[in-house]
């Protein structure tokens, strides 16, 4: 690969990284790729990508900088938003070209200064491609760590074998228990589903045990679902390390070796503690030259922090600031909703562009600022607050009825 | 109106196998036009105001150890149109080692069929004879206009395609990522495969390539392109029986992606129509 090694262009950039094999990388990717979108921050260690769910689920995977043959950071933290499942397409762009298995996909990769595109520049077998892949601005992240000192259980297995466990539990289940006994020593999983309860118990002494330490039994509660992107991760790792606090925050660590370099992968599972879900009627206008107004029952669902309203066939999508709720009875839109990949924004969704694009006509008209769907999309809105407020309120069902209303009322206006 | 055909030699029966699975994996109905010397298969684009999307034509002598034909028109052809995955499947047996003969002719059963006949030897046993009837339409000389060879427009530039199994892993790749391939040719033999979606970019370049025409040889740089459904395309690249033929990809700038294949005993050529961006 061609590559400019002079010092002051490369200074130019905030960051730069080559890497002579990407597969390593592409893997871990892989693994927390559970959402589309995640963050990524640069430090002079490496780079650590962090992935989120309703605000309850955060996986992290740290590719150390002796990953990269070079590796050069012009600032302390260098953090972007980035779309996940286009970095792993472009990353694994010359999967299965070569017939050769020794050769490998080399990397350029360079990000020049805020808001700007990260540039990949991929080389195999004499064949470039180049991506420029758009970045976002980062929201906060939820700080999960368990210190030492609370951890209150801590297990060591083996990860073949505890992936076959967890490949069989059944996901019929809405909800996998674990539990940390003390006396006597034993982990076990425990799930109810259509086919009725089933525990696995992994007693400490197990050969897949490689240790086991427990200061007070204790059981916790999560989704399938938050568990479910574990089994990615073991595919690839040697060890899975489970840890839990008093709280029932869960830490799931899986050890990956890369060469002779040891990269981690982990996971955090905030116990499930408010799990509700409603469905509402919500009345959609396919198109705006189409008048006919559809009926799409949505579930609406509250776990723990984040209110998740989820439609078929919904697949474009514009973002809002708060004032815009307000202004929700002079719309004719689509559906409004929370959205669980962008924690604490307000989205209104469509299903084509044209909707979309009628919409904002309408909000300029409402002097509602909005510039095109890139600023939208970029615009930081911090909710979190008033979605607990709100979803923790009495009222809440009424809420969502209101919510309902206004929606029907102004498709039957226009 | 009468047609037989009989193919014995096995390298002839895998080739017309080969193309009839090219053919299959692109359309669904295949027209094929009988002539004294040649032999078409030609497939339209239902979805584009009747286009040809495919046109080959296979060279009777090179196939055919018996070929006998009469048409009815003075031009003596046939014109008729089959379901191709019908023959694909009929045929299936020809990559076979045990096959001896594979025979084609235009029968009159039920209603006008193209009845296949394979001769089969096995060690085990003696001969088996296996027979395969495919109901076929056969086209009147009013329409035969719709078939008629298609006008190859200028091409602004013709190179050989890289390898087939490369460009094939990538276009799948790419396939994930935008549903528009921007197909770009330039003088100096280099072909970029281009990909966007709201979140990225993405171009693949393949330098180095054999020019074989070129409407400009002076402008190095100039490159001409085309927008095509990266479905389409992909799904011409995806017929592995292409991967041992040489390929020729030709652009018309903004118009057409166009690629043939041109052996001795038959040529093929893939139409594929630009969209607008």
């Amino acid at each position: 690969m061609e590559i400019d090694g002079n010092d002051s262009f490369e200074e130019k950039y905030l960051l730069v990284a080559k890497a002579d094999n990407v597969k390593h990388i592409s893997s871990l990717l892989k693994a927390v790729n559970f959402k589309d979108v995640g963050v990524c921050f640069a430090t002079e260690h490496g780079l650590k990508i962090v992935v989120e769910d309703s605000k309850c689920v955060q996986a992290n995977t740290f590719i150390g900088s002796e990953i990269f043959q070079e590796y050069h950071l012009n600032d302390d933290t260098v953090a972007f938003r980035i779309d996940l499942n286009t970095l792993i397409e472009c990353l694994t762009i010359f999967d299965g070209c070569s017939t050769n298995p020794s050769s490998t996909t080399a990397l350029k990769l360079t990000y020049k200064e805020y808001g700007s595109p990260v540039k990949l520049l991929l080389e195999e077998g004499g064949i470039i491609t180049d991506c420029s892949l758009r970045t976002m601005e980062v929201f906060d992240i939820l700080d999960f760590s368990i210190p030492a000192e609370s951890t209150t259980s801590k297990i060591i297995l083996r990860s073949s074998d505890f992936k076959d466990i967890l490949s069989d539990i059944d996901g019929t289940s809405d909800y996998v228990e674990f539990t940390f006994s003390e006396e006597p020593q034993y982990f076990k999983i425990l799930t109810s589903g259509i086919a009725g309860k089933c525990s696995v118990e992994i007693p400490s002494k197990s050969e897949i045990m490689e240790q086991f330490v427990c200061s007070t039994t204790i059981t916790v509660k999560y989704k399938y679902k938050q568990i479910k992107p574990f089994l990615k991760c073991m595919n690839i790792s040697q060890k899975t390390l489970i840890r839990t606090n008093e709280e029932g925050l869960l830490c799931c660590q899986f050890m990956v070796q890369v060469d002779s370099h040891t990269c981690y992968l982990e996971y955090f599972s905030d116990q499930v503690k408010y799990d509700k879900s409603w469905i509402i009627n919500c009345f959609s206008k396919f198109s705006s030259n189409n008048e006919h107004t559809i009926s799409i029952p949505m579930t609406v669902g509250f776990l723990n922090h984040s209110l998740n309203i989820l439609a078929d066939k919904v697949n474009e999508f514009i973002y809002l600031t708060p004032d815009t709720y307000v202004m929700h009875s002079t719309l004719h839109l689509g559906i409004l909703s929370f959205d669980s990949c962008h924690p604490g924004k307000w989205v209104l969704s469509f299903n084509d562009e044209p909707s979309a694009m009628d919409c904002i006509d309408t909000l300029r008209k409402n002097d509602i600022k909005v510039t095109d769907i890139q600023k939208l999309i970029s615009e930081r809105v911090h909710l979190e607050d008033v979605i607990i407020k709100t979803v923790t309120d009495v009222g809440f069902p009424h809420f969502v009825a209101e919510v309902e209303n206004a929606i029907k009322t102004n498709m039957f206006d226009h | 109106m009468k047609f037989r055909g009989k193919i014995i030699d096995p390298n002839c029966m895998k080739q017309f196998y080969s193309i009839v699975i090219i053919l299959s994996k692109l359309c669904r109905n295949v027209v094929l036009r009988l002539s004294s010397t040649k032999l078409f298969l030609i497939a339209l684009n239902e979805s584009n105001s009747n286009q040809i999307s495919v046109w080959s034509v296979l060279d009777q002598q090179s196939f055919f150890k018996d070929y006998d034909m009469i048409g009815e028109t003075e031009s003596n052809e046939i014109l008729f149109s089959l379901p191709i995955d019908m023959l694909a499947s009929s045929l299936s047996s020809a990559k076979q080692t045990n096959l001896k003969t594979l025979k084609m002719k235009l029968t009159d059963k039920l209603s006008p069929c193209l009845t296949i006949e394979l001769d089969l030897e096995s060690q085990v046993s003696s001969k088996q004879l296996c027979t395969h009837d495919i109901p076929v339409t056969v086209i009147l000389p009013k329409d035969w206009s719709e078939y008629k060879e298609p006008t190859i427009p200028a091409h602004n530039i013709s190179v050989v395609m890289p390898s087939i199994r490369v460009v094939r892993h990538i276009v799948d790749k790419m396939k994930r990522i935008g549903p528009r391939l921007m197909v770009s040719l330039d003088a100096s033999g280099k072909m970029v495969l281009g990909v966007s979606n709201l979140s990225a970019t993405v171009d693949t370049h393949f330098i180095g390539l054999e020019i074989v025409s070129v409407q400009n040889s002076t402008d190095k740089e100039n490159k001409y392109s085309t927008i095509v459904d990266i479905k389409k395309f992909s799904q011409f690249l995806n017929c592995e029986t292409l991967n041992l033929s040489k390929i020729l990809c030709h652009v018309v700038e903004g118009l057409l992606l166009h690629c043939s294949i041109e052996e001795d005993e038959y040529v093929l050529h893939y139409f594929l129509s630009g969209i607008d961006d």
